[in-house]
This record gives C-alpha cells, sequence and structure tokens, in this order.
C-alpha cells in the first residue's frame, strides 16, 4: 500500500523530533485501526493519555466511531499542519493519527502547578498563598476571586527559543481601550531568545529601557492582581513564573501593600504615613548628613552639632567617605544575605552586624551617629512594599548623596527637584506616575459605573 | 486640572516674599505702601478675573493659538516681547537667589560655579518636560513644601519678639496716595495668570470665576506677611537697612524643640526649591512663546530639535553673563526697572487679547 499523505507527514514530524530517548513514535493496530500516536512523554501525561485514548481504541475498534470519540474529545484539537504540530508536540501535546483522521490532544503535565505560600509581599491578614509557576494555576486562582464573564484573557509565546506563554488578562469592560492597545503594541515589539521572569519582560517592554523606576508591577498576590483587574489594568501571567505584571501603574501603587485594604482606615493611614516617612528617611538622611557635617553645621541646634562633631573626632576621613563606606557596607550585607543558602545566611548578618556596629566604631574608623543613621537607612529602605520600588529607591539615595557631596543643602534641594522631576517625567502606558491627586476623570468615572452595573 | 491655575498664582505670590517685591515695599513704608498693596491687589485681580475669563472662552489655547490668525507684525513682536520679559522674570530671580545662594548657604563657591549649576538644572528640566508634566512637578514641589511655609508663617506670628507699634505705625501712612513702583511691585505677585499663555493648553475645562476670590485674599495675606513681619522684627526705621529682609527676619526665629533651632536655613531651603521652579515655569512659558515664533510647518525634527537646543543655550549663555555683568545693586536696580516695564507690558498684553477677543466674536 502507497502510504497516504498525511502519513507522510507524520513522518516528516518525527523526523524533526529525531530519535530522542523521550519521544515516543508508536503503531497501532486493532480491529480495522491503524493508528499511529507520536508524543514526548516528558511533557505529557501518559497515565491520562492511557485512560483517554488507548483503552477506548482498543475497547472501540472501530475506525468510524473512534473517529467520532475523537473528535468529540474536549482535549482534541484539530490538525493545525505539520510545522505548528512540532511546535505543539514540545509544549505536550500528542499527535494521533486514526485512519483519514488526525488530532492533536492536550496531554500536558505540569509539576510546578503548586501553590505555595506568599513569601515576597506578606500581609497579616488576608490570602496567604501566591500565584503558581503553571499559567493554568495561577488563571484558576485568579478567576476563583474574580468571577467575571467579561474577564477576557490573549495568550502569545515570547521568546525565539524559550517559546514561553504568556496570557494578557484583563476585564473588557473597565479597561481603557487605548491603554490596552499601547501594551498589545509594546507586547508585539518584544524579542528576546527568552523569557523566565516578569522583571524581564517588563524590561524587554520599556521603551526607554534606562529607566530607574519601574512603570510596572511586579506582584505575585492573587488578591492584589484581582484587585486591578478590578480598577481597569491589563496584568500578564507568565508560565514558569509565580510573578504577574500589571500595567500601567503609578508610583503610590508601588507604596501600598493589600493590607491597606484590609485594615481600618486610621491603622492603614497611619502605615501609609510610615511608609513615606520611611522613604524621605532612606532617600534624605544620608544626603543630609553629609550636607550638615561638611557644609552647614549651623542648621542643627547647637547641642546636636556638638554631639555629631564630638563623635566624628576619632574618624580619619571627611563624611562623605564615611558615609559611602558604610553605605557600601550595608549594601554587601544585604546582598549577601539575599544570595546565601538559608543555612549560612544567619552567620554573615552576625558577623556583618558585629562588624558594622561594634568594631568599626571602636576601631575609629566611623562614627556612632554614622552607625545610627546606616540603620535607619537600611531598616527603612525595607518598609518599601514593593521589591522594584525598594531597589529604586535604594539607588536614588546615592544620587543625591552625590548632589550633597558637592554642594551642601542647596545640592540637596536641587537634586531633589531634579529627582521628582524626573519621576514626574515618567510615563506608564499614557498614564502619568507621579502626581498628587489622582482623580478620575468624567470618563473614567463612567466605565466605572458601567463596570459596576454590568 | 483648573486646580493647577490656583499653584501658578500661588508659586509667584510666594517667590515674591523674598527678594524684590519686600525691599520696594519697606522702602515706600512711609509713602503709600499701604494704599499700593491695595491698589496692586485690585488691579491684579481684575487682571486676573480678564485673562482666565478670556481663555475660558477658548478651551485648551494659548496665546501662540489665539493669536495665530493675526497678521505677522502683530504677532511675531507680542510673542517674541513676552518671551524675553518672561524669560527676564526667571533671570530676575534666579540672580537674586544665586545671591542668597552664596551670600548666606555656600560662601565657599563663586556666584558664576552656583549659577552654572543651577542654570545646567533648569535647562535640562526645561528641555524634557512638557506643560502638564511641570505642572505637576509644581504641584509636587507646592506640596512638599507647605509644611515649611506653614512653620515659618507660625512662629513668625508668634513671635513674641514682633513690635506691633511698629507696625501700627507703618499701618498709620495708610492715606498716603499710591507709589507707581510700588504699585508695579505689587501687581507682580498677581502676574501667575501669565502662565495661562502656555499652560492654558492643557487646562482642560473651564476655570471656575467664582471660586477665584480666594486668590485676592491669599495674595493680601501674603503681601500683608511680606511687608509687615520685618517691619514688626525689625522696627519701623531699622527695617530699611537690610538688603534682603526676609533673610534677617527668618534668621530671627527659632524653634524651641526641635533639632533645627535657626528657621534661617528651612527658611533659605524652602526659597531654594519654590523659586526654582518659579524660573523653570516663568522660562518655560518665555521658550514655548519663542518656538511659537519660529514654529513654520515644514521643519524636520531633527532641525528643530537643533534649534531648541540653541534656544535653551542662548538662555544659559545670557544668564551666565549676566551674573558675571551684574553685581548686587545692578540685580537689584535690574529687578525694579523689569517690575514696571512688565506691568506697562501686561497692561498692553491684556488690551491686545481683548482686541483679539473682540475680533474672534466678531468673525463668528
Amino acid at each position: 500500500m502507497k502510504p497516504s499523505p498525511l502519513l507522510e507527514e507524520i513522518r516528516w514530524i518525527e523526523d524533526q523530533l529525531g530519535s530522542q530517548p523521550d519521544v515516543v513514535a508508536q503503531e497501532i493496530r486493532t480491529g480495522d485501526i491503524e493508528a499511529r500516536l507520536v508524543y514526548v512523554c516528558s511533557l505529557c501525561n501518559e497515565k491520562l493519555l492511557n485512560e483517554q485514548v488507548l483503552r477506548p481504541l482498543f475497547a472501540i475498534g472501530k475506525q468510524s466511531e473512534f473517529e467520532s470519540y475523537l473528535l468529540s474529545l474536549p482535549r482534541s484539537i484539530p490538525y493545525p499542519g505539520k510545522e505548528k504540530s512540532v511546535h505543539e508536540l514540545m509544549y505536550g501535546y500528542a499527535l494521533l493519527l486514526a485512519g483519514s483522521c488526525v488530532v492533536l490532544l492536550d496531554m500536558r503535565e505540569k509539576k510546578n502547578s503548586a501553590v505555595t505560600e506568599a513569601d515576597v509581599e506578606k500581609v497579616i491578614q488576608g490570602p496567604q498563598f501566591k500565584l503558581s509557576e503553571d499559567l493554568e494555576t495561577s488563571l484558576n486562582l485568579l478567576r476563583h476571586r474574580y468571577h467575571q464573564p467579561s474577564l477576557f484573557m490573549e495568550k502569545r509565546r515570547i521568546g525565539t527559543a524559550s517559546l514561553t506563554e504568556i496570557a494578557l488578562l484583563y476585564d473588557k469592560k473597565r479597561i481603557d481601550p487605548h491603554t490596552l492597545e499601547l501594551i498589545k503594541q509594546e507586547l508585539d515589539q518584544v524579542q528576546t531568545d527568552v523569557l523566565f521572569a516578569a522583571g524581564q519582560l517588563e524590561k524587554l517592554m520599556a521603551k526607554r529601557k534606562r529607566k530607574l523606576f519601574p512603570t510596572m508591577m511586579t506582584t505575585d498576590r492573587p488578591d492584589r492582581v484581582a484587585l486591578n483587574l478590578a480598577q481597569g489594568k491589563a496584568v500578564i501571567l507568565i508560565e514558569g513564573t509565580p510573578f504577574a505584571l500589571v500595567a500601567p501603574t503609578v508610583f503610590y501603587d508601588f507604596m501600598s501593600t493589600m493590607d491597606d485594604l484590609y485594615q481600618s482606615v486610621w491603622i492603614s493611614g497611619f502605615l501609609i504615613f510610615l511608609r513615606y516617612l520611611g522613604l524621605l528617611i532612606c532617600l534624605l538622611v544620608p544626603a543630609l548628613y553629609v550636607a550638615v557635617t561638611a557644609y552647614s553645621p549651623e542648621l542643627f541646634r547647637v547641642q546636636l552639632a556638638f554631639s555629631v562633631a564630638g563623635s566624628r573626632v576619632g574618624v580619619p576621613f571627611p563624611a562623605f567617605l564615611e558615609v559611602l563606606f558604610m553605605l557600601i557596607m550595608m549594601e554587601l550585607l544585604t546582598e549577601a544575605s539575599v544570595r546565601l543558602p538559608n543555612v549560612i545566611g544567619s552567620t554573615a548578618t552576625t558577623v556583618g552586624g558585629l562588624i558594622l556596629g561594634q568594631a568599626v566604631t571602636q576601631a575609629g574608623l566611623v562614627s556612632d551617629i554614622m552607625i545610627i543613621i546606616v540603620a535607619a537607612v537600611a531598616i527603612s529602605n525595607f518598609v518599601i512594599p514593593i521589591n522594584a520600588m525598594s531597589f529604586a529607591v535604594r539607588i536614588a539615595k546615592y544620587f543625591l548623596l552625590a548632589c550633597c557631596i558637592g554642594y551642601g543643602i542647596v545640592g540637596l534641594v536641587v537634586g531633589s527637584i531634579a529627582l521628582v522631576a524626573y519621576i514626574v517625567r515618567q510615563e506608564s502606558f499614557g498614564q502619568p506616575y507621579f502626581k498628587l491627586f489622582f482623580v478620575p476623570t468624567a470618563k473614567e468615572a463612567q466605565r466605572l459605573q458601567g463596570g459596576r452595573s454590568g | 486640572m483648573t486646580r493647577y491655575v490656583y499653584y501658578l498664582m500661588v508659586v509667584n505670590m510666594l517667590v515674591n516674599v523674598f527678594a524684590y517685591v519686600p525691599s520696594i515695599l519697606i522702602e515706600h513704608r512711609f509713602d503709600g505702601a499701604i494704599m499700593s498693596i491695595l491698589l496692586g491687589t485690585l488691579i491684579g485681580s481684575v487682571l486676573l478675573l480678564l485673562f482666565v475669563g478670556i481663555f475660558n472662552r477658548y478651551p485648551a489655547q494659548g496665546l501662540p493659538e489665539l493669536i495665530g490668525q493675526s497678521p505677522f507684525w502683530l504677532r511675531a513682536p507680542v510673542l517674541f516681547g513676552f518671551s524675553w520679559i518672561w524669560f527676564a522674570a526667571g533671570a530676575m530671580t534666579l540672580l537674586a537667589f544665586n545671591n542668597v545662594t552664596i551670600r548666606y548657604i555656600n560662601p565657599d563657591i563663586s556666584g558664576i560655579h552656583m549659577m552654572f549649576i543651577y542654570s545646567v538644572v533648569v535647562l535640562v528640566i526645561l528641555a524634557f518636560l512638557g506643560s502638564d508634566k511641570l505642572l505637576m512637578l509644581l504641584e509636587m514641589i507646592l506640596a512638599i513644601n507647605l509644611p515649611l511655609v506653614l512653620l515659618i508663617m507660625y512662629h513668625a506670628y508668634i513671635n513674641k519678639a514682633i513690635t506691633w507699634p511698629s507696625i501700627m505705625e507703618v499701618l498709620s501712612y495708610f492715606p498716603d496716595p499710591p507709589n507707581w513702583r510700588a504699585v508695579a511691585g505689587v501687581t507682580f505677585t498677581f502676574s501667575g495668570y501669565i502662565g495661562l499663555l502656555v499652560f492654558h493648553r492643557v487646562i482642560n475645562g473651564k476655570i471656575p470665576l467664582r471660586k477665584l476670590w480666594a486668590l485676592p485674599v491669599l495674595g493680601l495675606v501674603n503681601l500683608a506677611t511680606t511687608f509687615l513681619i520685618p517691619v514688626g522684627f525689625h522696627g519701623a526705621d531699622g527695617v530699611g537697612d537690610f538688603t534682603y529682609p526676609w533673610v534677617a527676619t527668618a534668621d530671627a526665629l527659632r524653634m524651641d524643640y526641635a533639632p533645627i533651632e535657626r528657621l534661617i536655613t528651612v527658611f533659605l531651603v524652602l526659597y531654594i526649591s519654590i523659586a526654582l521652579v518659579s524660573v523653570i515655569l516663568a522660562w518655560h512659558v518665555s521658550f514655548e512663546l519663542l518656538q511659537s515664533v519660529f514654529r513654520l510647518p515644514g521643519r524636520s525634527r531633527k532641525v528643530w530639535a537643533r534649534a531648541r537646543f540653541a534656544m535653551l543655550f542662548t538662555y544659559g549663555t545670557v544668564i551666565i553673563w549676566m551674573e558675571n555683568q551684574f553685581r548686587q545693586e545692578d540685580i537689584f536696580a535690574f529687578g525694579e526697572a523689569w517690575l514696571q516695564i512688565r506691568f506697562v507690558a501686561e497692561l498692553m498684553l491684556a488690551c491686545v487679547l481683548i482686541w483679539l477677543a473682540m475680533r474672534r466674536r466678531a468673525s463668528t
């Protein structure tokens, strides 16, 4: 018998896959059925395949009946052509040729679909689990928090080598169509080999690559994602990472936690105040220390100025070297404790803490007040809830420090204005990033109302 | 967006607390300052209503758009002239606060050096931020500085060292007829509405005229503070001895329970930030007007970017040259002359606007 053109195509696909140990290509004969099954066993759930395909195949045993069974199976999709089939096989689909009928069967199995406790963005009382590394599981978590038929989803694949699946989610009724269009445009122009993480995608999507402050939020909390969907924002989920990207976002979003929603008004107000205080301390205090000790000691009341000067008596460096030295030590300590395995982590902090806290002052390299300042800066930096923003602020404080090293208090003021101007200049998908009041425009208010009644 | 009008007005009021206006008023404290304040407030409020009223009719349009259809001989001199008048407004503020900086904060640094830093920061911000972003910046800076303003005003008013009799004495010169120079100075505190010439492009919606009543009141309180508090601190006679009466006044304030005892530094920090933002705004108005003179259809983006750079470079060069040429007395003489020129020019601009509005109405 001359092989049919379909069989030729299957052969071609098998050739493409090659004779890898985990590629299964099998001939099956029973009754009047002649079938050929191709799949990559490391990606497929073989038990499911067995139950849903092989057993019925042997039980039915008739070509026509088995064909209609295959076509009515919810897991089957029609044959998309040979090139595309090779791609789909690499995602965990199985290709089945039975007589003249070819289908792809969704037999994907993911081992990373566990839902674990949220550990990056913690809340005290609120949902405790984060999104999963598996896209479908994450979608499940989200759909269960946001029961709206208007929640639309578009899937894409990004990365020429990794072909990572991403899902763009939005509430059709609430999102601004112009913003959505911009986001899609940015997604279209992404070019990369591999895509593994949310921050990476953000960087690839950004028009201006060298920006300091994040304009998309990275979060792994399903409640925050659902909230943002309800606020008319778009969410991008990425296969293989529990972090989702939210856009557009403004500066305030990075200073908010989900706890703000769950606590009473006064408590959350106080917490927000604390966070902004932390932001100011982290940004201004090192710069102010240099400006005051080196340029304008008359700023402080005289007793305080004396005690600062007194504690610096034994220090053989100018103030800015002292500050730089201690800040760099602190950054090293932070960085080391992030990278170290948990078992050794405590050693680093103990040794670092001892060195920074005690030995340095006793050796007369750094003043006591400097230790207090470094500790205050480090702690207040961690008060900023979203990691990306906290990193940005960590860098921004060096800019202000540099301004103060050159020009004292004047440098601090001018530098701060320049910094505010820089942040104000940012945009997140057509939305202004930083302004004092975000009053919804009439159009937005109308849209929100429409969303509520719908 | 209409709230930005208030910010434009307020920043102009605040920046005048520091340099020229208090000196002029104090100079004329015995011949007509009080009457000038009242008359100036009246004139300023009328002009404010006039400008807002006219711009309200043409949503999202600035002066260049309004004047766009008129003949070139009218359009070019008005735009070009006002561009340089507002450049001078920024330059005047920048010169004064540069002078204060090298005198009171960083005496080790040369005036040119400091001016170079200031003008580079201002010009870079001008080059990168559009009108809408600048308004957001203004709002932010005002919000950050508001606590400092309140702190200083609180400490000034509750201070026990104020000699109220001196203030009463100055107030008793109330019936004297107003003085031209003082009126010109007073009206400048209200001329934040000039910002509308450019910023009205991004202010959507009608500015409610009835809610503008707060601005004359604020302006009057501001002028009273500017003028009377230094008199109260230094006495009706002694206050005339100072170049910068408000710096001397702020140096007399102290806080009891804070790590910072002397308010002078707080005052200077506040002053630098408000003044810097006000310079940025004034030069932005100037820059946009200047661009609208030269903006012709059919010029490529590259040529345009170079032209913009050339304009900003000119600004920088002129201000550095001024800093190099002017001594302290020159700065003050320049400021006062400018205040008077500006007053006349503003009245002329008001006439031009009325004429334009009438012509537009006739044509429709």
